[in-house]
């Protein structure tokens, strides 16, 4: 069936065809759609498969394992940092030769994080046993994600596969696209079965044993298991096309025969290099295009005859290897073509979008050289940014010049204005209200979200004091060895963690906490709008019962992390929770944190209008009513009792709160009264005086 | 200058994003003062998630219709939320000419 639709929806269309069981993810750019897509599809009653809410990718990844382990046919998505984080699972899952599929959006790779395709993210994990298909349009990714499962399922095979597209040109780029009926790929794709790992009370093994000596035969194994794929690859090739009337291998060569000359690329620019090769041939030029469509295993066979006779071969690519002068492909293919006399250049483009104009002006220089060359594809060098960004004023200090720079004094404010966060935005105005009472001995630290991205852009930055953005991950790490390092060079200052709900909750709940345990004298501001906004609305685990997400269309079914028990958990710590409503409420904690000697959690609940469904100028009406519900408390916990400092003389009831939401709009009367119960609970808690 | 930008992507330079995000044109209503009804009360330059309403340091005897409080259009984004909040129905959103 012909159906309109975008790269990420082609990831979720090919998971659905293949009859996934367990999918697993966690939000990341550009990828997210896809399991949006995914956690639609099955609350439709579309795909019958249970979806995983993960804290972050690595716990995706291991999600995806166990399923595996126990037989499921399991499903993850992800690209870049996310990626990264999830590689000590990606090594258990092909050495436990887990058949678990990956659909990668690929993205630039981090720090400084980028938003374009790299297939660093992929090809760093080249060695990791995973099989490797680089689609070049959405077709692809849906043939690709079907077969990926047949051939990793193969006895033969049994490892792990990546089907690689790329972020945001294919990911959110949409495109006519054949989608198999769900009839015939049953037909072609069996159901999994696994023989070698099972979970099975009557028929007991142990998985994921140590091993000492015998540890190469089973690296070997894997890597015998590499090269049987290249004949499972192109027999499950042969069938889907006999199925399904599409063709692909290893490597698509096209006019490659009588070729003088031939480009190599894989990704979305093979589609525009393709059509450029039939315009240069109408011009008598003997050129052709080696695609290389499986990156692992490598098909040096098929690389090697396409190419052996060429004069000139030109390796366009997006992944640079820093250390050797080629990229990652030109490498390979330089290793497959040891014996051939072609002159091989390469010229690496990183996350640039590659235009057919793009190729034209590559395709000329290197038509115009005889030489064997390697290159980055040409990066107009950007004055302006430069200067903006102090490269005057650092050349000074590295000419041992004095840089007298104007700082901010509190009450300032250390966020100029012109940040790109959403209108009516009350994260925004609750960091700046805390940081008006900071100045210039201050230093920020931030982890994804909001911030990072409304408050800076190369060569742009809203801060104004000493600021570091570092991954999701590291809430707590890259603080506390900051301050590790302050302390010991003698820089007086005060450390503010400025995290969302994610950072704090999730994915960075372990360095969160070990700096906590730690002692470190930090002050942590997690300025909560209840899921992963920056994302574009994914559940979080502070996303409250019912609240409607991306990834709970029908509405939260758990309940939310006490984050404050969690904390109060770690000992002597002033923990407060403040709201956007009461401003001053907020001013005298951030103050009052800023006096101790020792760690501060300052805790406020920030209405979000995209994410909550409502119209802007009611941001602060309804933290007022949030307060006023008792569904958010205000409230100072130290030596083990808890200070409510904001008492409503008659508390409203929650649903006046919820209904302001569009998140909350679904909800049955029962499921309010539920939450009502909830609020009583909780308030009856904190104004006895108990956390 | 060298053709390079400084390594790791950091920023010797604070504020910038001021200079090039003007983040006013976003608006589609503008906040409309009605001076004589504004009461100098700061209720909406602190509600204000853009730091964009400053309020005047002006006399209590100076004349009804003197401007007691100062919106930055520069940068205001148009959430409505000072109109919403003013206890005084002072501020008035009016759809931007085209």
């Amino acid at each position: 069936m012909e159906m309109f639709l975008s790269g990420n929806q082609c990831i979720a269309h090919g998971a659905k065809l293949a009859r996934v069981e367990v999918i697993s993810a966690y939000p990341i750019t550009p990828a997210t759609p896809a399991s949006e897509e995914l956690y639609e599809m099955v609350t439709r009653g579309e795909l019958d498969a249970e979806i995983v809410n993960a804290e972050s990718e690595l716990g995706a990844m291991g999600i995806c394992t166990g399923a595996a382990v126990a037989g499921c046919r399991t499903f993850s998505c992800t690209c870049s940092q996310g990626f990264a984080l999830m590689r000590e699972m990606l090594w258990a899952a092909s050495g436990m030769a887990l058949p678990v599929v990956l659909a990668l959006a690929s993205r630039e790779i981090g720090i400084p994080q980028g938003l374009l395709s790299d297939h660093s993210d992929a090809l760093s994990e080249r060695d990791a046993s995973y099989l490797q298909f680089f689609a070049e349009d959405g077709q692809e990714i849906v043939d690709s994600l079907i077969m990926a499962y047949k051939i990793s399922e193969n006895e033969k095979v049994l490892l792990p596969s990546l089907v690689i597209s790329e972020g945001h040109r294919m990911s959110h780029g949409f495109e006519t696209v054949d989608v198999p009926e769900q009839g015939q790929v049953d037909k072609f794709l069996p159901k999994y079965n696994p023989k070698h790992v099972l979970v099975d009370p009557n028929y007991p093994i142990t998985g994921g044993i140590p091993v000492m000596s015998q540890y190469p035969w089973f690296k070997m194994q894997q890597c015998q298991a590499m090269e049987n794929a290249r004949q499972v690859i192109k027999d499950v090739c042969k069938e889907y096309a006999e199925m399904f009337g599409r063709h692909y291998g290893l490597v698509e060569s096209y006019k490659t025969e009588d070729a003088d000359v031939i480009m190599v690329s894989m990704g979305s620019t093979v589609s525009i290099i393709r059509e450029k090769v039939d315009e240069y041939r109408e011009k008598g030029i003997k050129v052709g295009l080696l695609k290389l469509r499986v990156f692992r295993p490598f098909p040096e066979d098929e690389v090697r005859e396409a190419l052996f006779n060429a004069k000139k071969v030109l390796v366009i690519e997006r992944a640079p290897s820093p250390g050797s002068r080629y990229g990652i492909a030109c490498i390979e293919v330089k290793a497959a073509l040891q014996k051939s006399r072609a002159a091989i250049s390469n010229i690496i483009v990183s996350g640039k979008d590659i235009s057919a104009e793009d190729i034209d002006e590559m395709f000329e220089s290197w038509m115009n050289r005889e030489d064997e060359f390697v290159e980055w594809y040409k990066m107009p060098y950007d004055e302006r940014a430069a200067t903006m960004s102090g490269y005057d004023t650092y050349q000074k200090l590295l000419s041992g010049g004095k840089v007298e720079r104007k700082l901010v004094e509190v009450g300032e404010g250390c966020l100029s204005k012109g940040c790109s966060s959403c209108a009516g935005c009350l994260s925004f105005g609750v960091i700046r209200k805390v940081l008006s009472v900071f100045g210039k001995d201050t230093v920020a630290v931030h982890n994804g979200g909001c911030l990072g991205t409304c408050a800076t852009l190369f060569p742009l930055t809203a801060w104004k004091i000493p600021s570091f953005f570092y991954t999701y991950s590291n809430a707590g790490a890259t603080i506390s060895g900051m301050e590790v390092a302050m302390k010991r060079k003698g820089i007086d200052a005060h450390l503010i963690e400025v995290a969302g709900d994610g950072a704090i909750f999730d994915i960075g709940l372990q360095t969160f906490s070990a700096a906590l345990e730690r002692g470190h004298r930090i002050i942590y501001l997690c300025y909560d709008n209840q899921a992963y906004m920056n994302t574009g609305i994914q559940s979080s685990g502070s996303t409250p019962y019912g609240a409607r997400t991306k990834t709970a269309p029908k509405g939260k079914p758990g309940r939310v992390k006490n984050i404050a028990q969690i904390v109060a958990a770690h000992g002597d710590i002033y923990i407060a929770t403040a709201s956007p409503a009461y401003p001053d409420d907020l001013l005298k904690k951030a103050k009052k944190a800023k006096s101790l000697n020792k760690p501060s959690f300052i805790h406020v609940i920030c209405p979000c209008p995209p994410g909550w469904e409502y119209d802007p100028e009611l941001g602060i009406k309804i933290a007022r009513l949030g307060v006023e519900t008792g569904a958010v408390v205000l409230y100072e916990y130290e030596n083990g009792e808890v200070t409510v400092n904001k008492v409503p003389k008659k508390r409203k009831p929650v649903e006046e709160y919820l209904m302001k939401q569009g998140r909350f709009s679904h909800l049955t009367k029962a499921q309010i009264a539920q939450i009502q119960e909830e609020v009583d609970r909780e308030f009856t808690r904190l104004t006895s005086g108990r956390l | 200058m060298d053709k390079v930008y400084i390594r790791g992507a950091n920023v010797h330079a604070a504020g910038t994003i001021a200079l090039v995000n003007k983040t006013g044109t976003w608006r589609v209503h503008d906040p409309v003062v009605d001076n004589s009804k504004c009461i100098g009360c700061k209720i909406c330059s602190q509600y204000c998630p853009d730091d964009c309403i400053v309020r005047l340091d002006i006399d209590k005897s100076a004349p009804s219709d003197t401007p007691r409080i100062e919106i930055d259009m520069e940068y205001c984004k148009g959430c409505g939320i000072c109109a919403y909040e003013c206890p005084k129905g002072a501020i008035q959103m009016v759809i931007c000419e085209a």
